[in-house]
């Protein structure tokens, strides 16, 4: 159940966690949607707005361009007969060059007679527009057909695409080349006659106004002036985008109908505006558009598509950007709650044991509190009887035991007070584990001397000779610290019982303390010293090396030491030789492990 | 007019050896046995087996176990102490246990001294022979002059 728990308990945090994740992505999809959108938006705009302003310009120039020809038509019916000269100067007044750039010819047709206009006059006069002189257009259907609506309507009419000779441009090898463009017609009449319905006007005219539009040129001034280079044009005379009717591509690539073929229509007439599919084969971000422009009643279709360099005028990596980065945030963010997630799910996991554990501890230190009550109170109680009434019978009956009987009854005193020593020292051991700790300064030197001043008092017959090192204070529980002084100068004690003149000291290693980084404190005495052999031996409950009968001692102190030492983070460890004294080493906090081939220190066995 | 011993221990043992203790010191005070803490209560108030006793004669000194049947000994020290007519009776807590605890709770709940039997008997002679001094002899206590 608790494991079922705790999945369940895993996976609402975990929830929460992809939850994050989940509404992170939606707004990152959403940011770079709005911004997609946003950059797509601003860059039709910009795209609408070169569309309609090209449109414009061309409009206007064409108009310009064709507006000079009624000029030409004012020459005629202000005198009677226009000459070659009057022509020439005309033209040359209008400064072709500088502010019609791109008309190829001015000309004028007359009317030599029913179906014949000869051009008679072609300005300027250059290589390309001297052979036209005595050319006659009204022989080319197309011119024809133009020629008579022109006539009927007595407006400009225009021819649909032609080619025409113009000037090679400057390091061209040939002299002349053929260009494509439109012929421009404007009917003259004579003067005086009527002209108000259309067979007045066939019977009036007189002539031509002629304009060759090469339209590579004219249109190549406009697009020159303001034009946004990155988008590409082209001008098709009818609505049809095919090759046949292109009149003008601003970089020689018919994009019109590869859209077309791309987008599957097989080059049919495009609405006024046809958008084009954003996004080409390539994923290039594109737009298209193809728009119709009325040039003097006849239909041309613009078409604008954007190239490459289009986009670097908009932030189009903009989107992009936004959701690689949204998506790197959307991670981060999922990464940091679940570590968060789970940091807590440990924490609680591991509060939830430490709290198991802390209750049971508390259960088992209650426990040891009975038992070490009832061994204290119940033990005891029987060992009083054994001695108690061991003594009485000594006492009371002494007349009916002999010297053995009574040595036997001695042996039980004392092995009955021995007993009460044991649980004594249990106890003391036991309640060394249990106390809880309780650091602050410890005086260690005067702590020696008070306890060295106790063993002197306890035994006044002996001489002892104490030495004891100065100024040495540790951070320590000085309750167990008394304890564990108490115990190993007891020991030192003890063992030189035998000694003529004992000599004890305390003090603190140096070179030890150096070598483990941590003060190394040390208790030497001159006494019976152990065999190294059973040095690890020495810290276990009720090991002794010497026979009771040699010293006395219940085998607990050093194993209380040692407890006291490892509460305090610290180890304990001895050298000694047999009948040349022993040192006890000990530290109150973990340091460096000393190696004891180098320090010829043997170690207390490894704390498990 | 001899001055009372009240004794409380359920131990018979240990009862027959502080009574021999107690001879061996000299000291002859009449001593009242009470085997569990209910039967020392009784002896106090005049209840239960004890009804109808004199209350005007109450013990020099208390000797109290900690560890009995029925009623504790702090619970019987407590009760004493709650009680006028016996709350500045002198009492010594005589026990088996040196526990930090013990010794806290008995002074806490008023003891008047605390002895841990020892069990070396030519110590615990020594120990009675010294409450004996102490608690008959040099003590004076408040109502019982004179």
């Amino acid at each position: 159940m608790r494991l079922l728990g705790s999945v369940m308990e895993h996976l609402r945090h975990a929830v929460l966690a992809y939850a994050v994740l989940l509404v992170a992505l939606v707004l990152t999809l959403l940011a770079s949607y709005y911004v997609r959108e946003n950059v797509e938006a601003s860059a039709r705009v910009r795209f609408e707005d070169t569309v309609q302003t090209s449109q414009e310009a061309i409009g206007r120039r064409l108009a310009r361009y064709i507006n000079v020809m009624f000029g030409a038509r004012g020459l005629f019916s202000a005198s009677s007969e226009v000459t070659e000269e009057e022509w020439r100067g005309f033209v040359n007044s209008l400064d072709l060059q500088e502010r019609y750039e791109g008309i190829q010819m001015m000309g004028y047709a007359r009317a030599e007679g029913p179906g014949s206009y000869p051009i008679t006059y072609a300005e300027p006069m250059d290589r390309a527009n001297r052979g036209l002189v005595g050319y006659d257009p009204y022989l080319m259907a197309a011119d024809r057909a133009t020629m008579d609506r022109a006539r009927d309507t007595g407006e400009v009419e225009l021819t649909g695409k032609t080619f025409m000779l113009t000037e090679a441009p400057r390091g061209s090898l040939s002299d002349l080349v053929l260009q494509k463009g439109v012929i421009a017609y404007l009917p003259i009449y004579r003067k005086g006659e009527p002209r108000g319905s259309v067979a007045e006007r066939r019977r009036a005219l007189e002539g031509y106004v002629v304009s060759y539009l090469p339209t590579d040129r004219v249109l190549e001034g406009i697009l020159n002036e303001s034009y946004d280079s990155s988008v590409d044009i082209e001008v098709y005379d009818g609505a049809g985008l095919t090759p046949k009717n292109l009149l003008y591509d601003e970089d020689g690539i018919q994009r019109a109908s590869e859209a077309q073929a791309s987008s599957g229509s097989s080059g049919g007439t495009f609405a006024e505006v046809t958008e084009l599919p954003a996004g080409r084969p390539d994923g290039r971000f594109s737009l298209g558009n193809s728009v119709p422009l009325d040039v003097e009643g006849r239909e041309w279709s613009l078409y604008f598509e954007t190239l490459p360099g289009f986009e670097r005028g908009e932030n189009t990596r903009l989107p992009l950007f936004v959701l690689l980065s949204g998506l790197g945030v959307s991670l981060l963010l999922f990464g940091v709650t679940y570590m968060l997630v789970r940091a807590r799910l440990l924490a609680e996991e591991a509060g939830a044991g430490l709290e198991e554990a802390n209750r049971e501890l508390e259960v088992t230190n209650r426990e040891l509190e009975a038992f070490s009550y009832s061994v204290s109170h119940d033990l005891r109680a029987p060992l009083r009887s054994i001695d108690g009434f061991s003594q009485i019978l000594l006492e009371d009956y002494a007349d009916e035991l002999d010297e053995e009987g009574k040595d036997y009854l001695g042996r039980v005193r004392a092995a009955s007070q021995r007993m009460g020593r044991l649980i004594d020292d249990l106890l003391g051991l036991s309640r060394v584990t249990r106390a809880a700790l309780r650091r602050e300064q410890v005086d260690l030197s005067s702590l020696a001397h008070e306890v060295a001043d106790g063993l002197r008092e306890s035994r006044p017959d002996r001489a002892v000779e104490f030495e004891i090192e100065d100024g040495i204070e540790v951070h320590g529980d000085p309750r167990l610290i008394r304890v564990a002084l108490t115990n190993l100068l007891g020991n030192a004690f003890k063992f030189t019982e035998k000694e003529e003149r004992a000599r004890i000291s305390f003090g603190e290693d140096r070179r030890l303390s150096h070598l483990g980084r941590v003060a190394v404190y040390y208790v030497r005495d001159n006494g019976a010293g152990f065999d190294m052999e059973y040095a690890d031996k020495l810290f276990g409950a009720f090991q002794r090396l010497h026979g009771a009968s040699e010293f006395e001692g219940t085998g607990i102190g050093l194993a209380t030491v040692q407890r006291i030492v490892r509460r305090h983070g610290g180890r304990v460890w001895a050298e000694g030789r047999v009948g040349d004294g022993a040192t006890f080493y000990f530290t109150l906090r973990s340091g460096l492990q000393i190696d004891p081939s180098r320090t010829q220190v043997r170690e207390e066995a490894e704390a498990r | 007019m001899s001055k009372i011993i009240l004794l409380v221990e359920d131990n018979p043992d240990d009862e027959f050896l502080t009574r021999r203790a107690l001879k061996k010191n000299n000291i002859g005070n009449e001593v009242v046995v009470a085997h569990d803490g209910t039967e020392a209560l009784d002896y106090l108030f005049g209840t239960g087996a004890y009804e109808g006793r004199d209350l005007s004669v109450m013990p020099q000194v208390i000797l109290l176990d900690l560890k009995l049947p029925k009623i504790d000994g702090l619970e019987v020290l407590k009760r004493l102490r709650g009680d006028e007519r016996t709350s500045l009776l002198p009492v010594v807590i005589l026990t088996s246990s040196k526990e930090q605890q013990d010794l806290v709770d008995g002074y806490g709940y008023g003891a008047n001294s605390y002895i841990r039997k020892p069990v070396d008997f030519a110590q615990f002679v020594e120990a009675v022979r010294q409450l004996g001094l102490y608690w008959l002899v040099l003590n004076e206590t408040p109502g019982q002059g004179g």
